[in-house]
């Protein structure tokens, strides 16, 4: 347990990039940020020693189980993130949309990679250096690059074909 | 000539190269500008990098208000103390219609039983009779004569019908208007109908563990 890490500055720092990993995670930017206070509720009464490497594998796991219940709760996710873009724009209806239609493709793209080059390439999103990201995963850090170099690629090149796909059914 | 890997490249894109052996960060330094193949292998990286750099800044939350720190650690106080989030549920005050609904019920069932009762007295009054042997072999197939609730409209009579009796036995609505447990009733007992420890009522009363009303035995429970 850790009693000289500054809660304050790690809270402004880490959450906005929390909410951004989990919300790649969960694909709903309301749930994203509740998970990610819950996640930093839990840090404050554990006090971990590595605070920003347990923060992003405490949220990983969350979003494991959560990834578990969203069958039963897609229909529910749904209706939320239509609710979370209202909020966010409620007089911008033709941003929304194409907003969502970002997010659909990248959750597309995400999803052609293996889960180990999706958690490497959103915790270097989310701004974790290489040292870090191999703390979280377990992977050594020499494997880092190589990984992030092999995710990188594959994300683009799934995301072309995508767009290119969608741009024949126009 | 060797060259630079995938890897190194993109850690050297990303200023990660610490991360690595200082002989390896410090060869990428020495070999890039010395080398057409390497650098041109890192500018395609470097394409990659931005346009998937590009792919998750479109798309970042934004517009979401986060709790202040002080709230998360109140929250995190709470969970200690095993104080749960949502606040303590309130008894609601009964409401009239309520209640008034749950003594409609009450009265609805005090008078079936009531009219049940009466209608009983008259089917039972009006079946023939027949032998208490013929009762008590209906009876004894019972496994729980204990249990029972009887009604020994003819054990103060020798005579009783035995095919009503057989009747009886097959209908359970009729077993219970005839006999469970005629060995716990005897025409004696219930001739008697008291004894020492009986409590009295207006016309029936109790008599070891049997109800006699009029001077039968209505029924026997123990």
């Amino acid at each position: 347990m850790s009693t000289d890490i500054d809660w304050d500055a790690l809270y402004r720092s880490t959450l906005p990039d929390l909410v951004r990993f989990l919300h790649r995670k969960v694909w709903d930017v309301e749930r994203a940020r509740d998970l990610a206070q819950e996640v930093f509720v839990r840090a404050l009464r554990e006090r971990p020693d590595q605070p920003r490497a347990w923060l992003f594998t405490v949220a990983g796991n969350l979003a494991r189980d959560e990834a578990r219940t969203a069958i039963r709760r897609r229909k529910h996710l749904t209706l939320l993130t239509a609710e979370a873009s209202d909020r966010v724009s409620p007089n911008d209806p033709d941003r929304d949309l194409e907003r969502a239609e970002k997010v659909a493709a990248l959750r597309r793209a995400l999803e052609t990679l293996s889960e180990s080059d999706q958690e490497v390439l959103l915790l270097w999103d989310a701004g974790h250096d290489y040292t870090e990201i191999a703390a979280t995963t377990g992977l050594s850090p020499g494997a880092i690059g190589t990984t992030l170099a092999r995710a990188r690629k594959r994300l683009v090149r799934a995301h072309e074909e995508m767009e290119g796909k969608d741009a024949a059914h126009r | 000539m060797q060259h630079i890997d995938d890897g190194l490249l993109n850690a050297y894109l990303d200023n990660a190269l610490d991360a690595y052996p200082a002989e390896d960060a410090r060869w990428v330094e020495e070999h890039l500008p010395t080398c057409d193949e390497c650098e041109r292998r890192l500018e395609e990286h470097r394409v990659v990098r931005t346009a998937a750099h590009g792919l998750f800044e479109d798309t970042a939350p934004s517009g979401f208000e986060l709790a202040s720190l002080d709230d998360l650690r109140a929250r995190a106080t709470a969970a200690e103390a095993g104080v749960e989030d949502a606040p303590p549920r309130q008894a609601r005050p009964r409401s009239a219609p309520g209640v008034f609904v749950q003594l409609s019920w009450a009265a609805s069932i005090i008078v079936a039983l009531g009219a049940g009762w009466v209608a009983r007295d008259l089917r039972v009054a009006a079946r023939p009779a027949g032998t208490f042997d013929q009762l008590r072999q209906v009876a004894t197939p019972q496994e729980e004569p204990q249990r029972s609730l009887i009604v020994a409209e003819g054990l103060s009579s020798p005579e009783v019908s035995a095919s009503a009796l057989g009747k009886a036995s097959a209908d359970a609505a009729d077993v219970v208007d005839a006999v469970a447990d005629v060995g716990a009733v005897t025409p004696a007992d219930a001739g008697r109908g008291g004894g020492a420890g009986a409590r009295e009522g207006p016309r029936g009363r109790f008599c070891g563990g049997r109800f006699l009303w009029g001077g039968r035995a209505l029924w026997c429970v123990s």
